[in-house]
């Protein structure tokens, strides 16, 4: 899928939400939901496409392939979390929308983990040289 | 009878024990011996192949000085691979700006992006560390058995020489200089870079810290160089009375190149390049060969780490990202205080070479 359709495609999503919304609130949300999943699934396949060129181009570097992996998956969850907080608020489910900003920290904080325990590793073996 | 019996003890004793030829050539064959494993790994693995010091002799003779450079260069990619992965998560980083909206969630991604830098950056410094620290070690022990050998060697050639009430003088600043080096500077700043990646993650807890530490290695590096200030005092002797339009760029360049020891370098200059016309062949010269083997890869390694890092700095200048840029500079800064240790050991051991030559009578 190229940038002509996604913008295409969203044009139209859009202006039958803002139909379906006169007459039937729910299944506007339900229509955008499903659209964004679609275009998620279409953003994620690039994604993991650059994720793979990246991994690869800096084999040569310790360490460097693994945790490039852990920052592109943070960064995924991240995008993930700050769209679909966006849309809870947006159909007025702000506590939603809190709840998963919370649920996405400790994600991030447990994918985080192998990261950190490696720092504390190396900035040790500093102090001991 | 008797005379003759005589005069034929004396020959046998002089043909079989020629001294002064014998402490000579011993003391060629000992100062080979001592040159570390490295060095000597390094030139029986180079394209010369030489296995003794007449063959290190011959080829500066035949190539000139330069040919060293072919023997003690090696594969430098590791530091462009890795500012290529730095600039890499920097611009990830700058991409965050624009795909993340909430600030609280930018932030932990940028840390994570720091985190990222920083475990990348830990690795090639721990083996920078390790082999500045080598190489000061290698050099230290060198100097060790050297200088008395050296010493010895000039009181044979040149007999009724100073040099040797000199060398315990210079030896000791020289051991002196080699020991504040690899016990103190390394690990200070070491030590400040640890403590600048904690202080990046956690709103710089550690500045006030860091920035002392800073001072002290600055304060401390100007000692060294203060000491061996006392060394260049011979400047007089050795230096040339013309100061080239070439010595003069020279002069500059390093004055304005290199960090924290640049002016003492540019200072010395004269003194070095002094050292190296006397050193034109013999011991000195051998010696003069092991410290550059020893010291070439090294400073080497650590200048194109510098380059890539200031290259870096540039291209994510724009990236928004403190945490990793101060985790950057932070590195720079260990780099730069490891250039200024390994020129300033190196210089300071030529000179050390050099001035015993000169008081040793050498013209």
């Amino acid at each position: 899928m190229n940038i002509f359709s996604v913008i295409i495609v969203s044009i139209i999503v859009s202006v039958l939400a803002i139909f379906i919304k006169q007459n039937n609130p729910a299944y506007s949300v339900l229509l955008i939901i499903i659209f964004v999943i679609i275009m998620i699934t279409v953003g994620i396949n690039y994604l993991f496409d650059l994720t793979g060129r990246i991994t690869e181009s800096v084999g040569g570097i310790k360490y460097a392939p693994e945790f490039l992996k852990i920052l592109l998956k943070a960064i995924i969850i991240c995008i993930l979390s700050d769209l679909s907080s966006t849309i809870c608020k947006d159909s007025g489910n702000g506590s939603v929308a809190v709840c998963i900003d919370v649920v996405t920290r400790i994600i991030l904080l447990s994918l985080t983990l192998p990261i950190v325990e490696k720092l504390v590793e190396v900035i040790q073996g500093l102090f001991n040289l | 009878m008797k005379k003759l019996f005589l005069i034929g003890i004396s020959l046998i004793i002089l043909t079989t024990y020629p001294l002064n030829c014998y402490a000579v050539e011993d003391g060629f064959d000992s100062v080979y011996d001592i040159a570390p494993d490295n060095v000597k790994d390094t030139l029986s693995e180079s394209d010369y192949k030489i296995e003794g010091l007449q063959d290190v002799i011959d080829i500066i003779s035949n190539e000139g000085i330069f040919s060293l450079f072919k023997i003690a260069f090696s594969d430098y990619s590791l530091p462009f691979k890795t500012v290529t992965t730095l600039i890499l998560i920097s611009t990830i980083s700058c991409s965050l700006q624009l795909l993340i909206n909430k600030s609280e969630t930018k932030k932990i991604a940028q840390i994570i992006c720091a985190l990222v830098i920083c475990i990348i950056i830990a690795e090639p410094l721990k083996n920078l560390i390790i082999s500045v620290t080598d190489c000061l070690n290698s050099s230290g022990v060198f100097m060790f058995s050297f200088l008395p050998i050296f010493a010895t060697f000039l009181v044979t050639t040149n007999p009724g020489t100073s040099s040797v009430a000199y060398t315990s003088t210079i030896y000791f600043f020289s051991e002196l200089t080699v020991f504040i080096s690899r016990s103190v500077l390394t690990p200070l700043s070491t030590c400040t870079f640890a403590m600048s990646v904690v202080s990046s993650i956690s709103d710089g807890i550690f500045n006030n810290l860091i920035s002392g530490a800073k001072k002290l290695i600055i304060w401390i590096l100007g000692l060294v160089t203060s000491i061996f200030t006392a060394i260049t005092s011979i400047q007089s002797m050795i230096t040339s009375a013309t100061d080239t339009v070439a010595v003069k760029t020279g002069k500059f360049i390093v004055g304005s190149s290199v960090p924290v020891v640049g002016g003492y370098v540019s200072e010395v200059m004269n003194t070095v390049i002094g050292s190296l016309s006397i050193m034109r062949s013999g011991i000195g010269l051998f010696a003069i060969i092991v410290l550059i083997i020893l010291f070439l890869p090294v400073t080497a390694e650590l200048l194109i780490w510098k380059i890539g890092i200031k290259l870096c700095q540039v291209i994510s200048f724009g990236a928004e990202n403190d945490i990793g840029q101060n985790i950057i500079n932070a590195f720079n800064d260990v780099i730069t205080v490891l250039i200024s240790v390994t020129i300033c050991v190196f210089i300071g051991m030529i000179l050390s070479i050099c001035a015993i030559l000169v008081f040793g009578g050498v013209k």
